[in-house]
């Protein structure tokens, strides 16, 4: 073989490698579009051929009509692959959505893992305390326990919140019937008025599993922990007039207009996100499950909100007041108890363990 | 399990059968027409020689 034929073989070599390797990096989204594209070709071709042959037989009407038919038959077999390829789609869409999911998980873990090393040393003390279990099913009958931790900070708890003042953060952690953690909700009460009448609830809520409905019942928990927060302020502190603003972004849909912005994302992670954003309207939208309302505030408007008010009537428990909660004898009585190291620990190890 | 360029493949494959088939059946068709109107020309030429 000749040195120039060598050297072509080699050329030729490294051409083909370079078309292989193309070919496995194309994404799965890439390889969807080149699929449907070549479908397409093949049916306008057998569509132009058809075309000619039908000219040629231009005055042959009954031929004409036989084209026709098996025209139409072409049409229906391109619309068949479409829809294969429609479900080819979703299918990696869905296994998009579980990567993001898992990865989205693993940092909301580490940051609340992260966020218990603060207050550990005071769990002796008792400044880290609980409102209690709460049980609470979801919409397709799964049983959901949330525990709450709640315990006073100044530095920001939500992983892109800002902040410094003094604020009630609240954590409720839900598990499922074999006590394994499915979610949980992180969450800052912060004062919004001068008279510390009104606290704003602002925070982020996550799940391992998505779409189980296991938001909305940790949500619902939430909801009854904030009237008993406020009935509890309203008691000790506050009066009458006491409420709480609970605050909700959406915050998918702003990191979709982040991700746009910043041309940073892929087509799929875009269009998971944009499906998750839509059952999140469900949720927390105008007229969604838990009844929040659009925040009238400008250009950045993915805000909703709800005020939660006291609801004391006679069969109220009857909160303690800050001397009385001095008295360690009468910690039993109190809605908002000091929890105990061994259950602090007992969270933790379970939350190491969801990351699993 | 197959991979998402299997799967994909195999619809592409499948789609070019049934097109062929689409197309072959056509033209059996086409030419049995044919046949038939050439066979009724003859036998009407015939016809008209009588």
């Amino acid at each position: 073989m000749s040195e120039n034929a060598n050297q072509q073989e080699n050329i030729s070599s490294v051409e083909q490698t370079e078309t292989i390797e193309k070919e496995v990096k194309k994404t799965d989204e890439e390889k969807i579009e080149e699929t449907r594209g070549e479908v397409k070709e093949i049916t306008n071709n057998a569509l132009e051929d058809a075309k000619n042959l039908s000219q040629q037989f231009d005055s042959n009407s009954e031929v004409k009509s036989t084209i026709s038919e098996s025209n139409n038959e072409i049409i229906k077999a391109l619309q068949i692959a479409n829809e294969k390829i429609q479900n080819i789609e979703k299918e990696v869409l869905e296994k998009v959505g579980e990567e993001m999911g898992k990865k989205q998980w693993i940092e909301h873990v580490n940051q609340l893992l992260k966020d218990l090393e603060k207050p550990e040393a005071s769990v002796e003390k008792g400044y880290v305390s609980t409102y209690g279990s709460f049980a609470e099913k979801t919409s397709s009958g799964q049983d959901v326990f949330c525990d709450t931790l709640t315990w006073f900070d100044t530095t920001p708890f939500t992983l892109e919140s800002v902040g410094g003042e003094i604020r009630q953060r609240l954590v409720l952690i839900a598990k499922d019937l074999t006590n394994k953690i499915i979610g949980f909700r992180f969450s800052d009460l912060k004062s919004i008025s001068e008279d510390n009448c009104s606290l704003e609830a602002s925070g982020e809520i996550i799940t391992k599993i998505r779409g189980g409905g296991f938001s909305t019942a940790i949500d619902r928990v939430f909801e009854k922990v904030l009237t008993i927060v406020a009935n509890e302020q309203k008691q000790s502190l506050f009066g009458s007039n006491f409420n709480i603003k609970w605050k909700v972004e959406n915050a998918n849909l702003r990191r979709i207009k982040e991700d746009i912005k910043n041309k940073k994302y892929n087509e799929q992670e875009l269009k998971t996100k944009e499906e998750e954003q839509i059952r999140w309207q469900s949720v927390y939208g105008e007229n969604g499950k838990l009844g929040f309302k659009k925040e009238e505030c400008g250009e950045n408007n993915d805000l909703y909100s709800k005020i939660i008010k006291p609801t004391i009537d006679d069969n109220t428990p009857r909160y303690e007041t800050e001397s009385e909660k001095s008295s360690v004898d009468q910690k039993d009585f109190l809605i908002r108890k000091p929890i105990d190291t061994q259950t602090f620990q007992k969270i933790k190890e379970s939350l190491k363990e969801s990351l699993i | 399990m197959l991979s998402i360029t299997e799967k994909l493949k195999i619809i592409k494959n499948n789609f070019i059968q049934s097109i062929n088939a689409i197309i072959k059946n056509r033209n059996i068709k086409i030419n049995k027409i044919i046949q038939k109107q050439d066979e009724e020309k003859i036998k009407n030429i015939r016809n008209n020689l009588k």
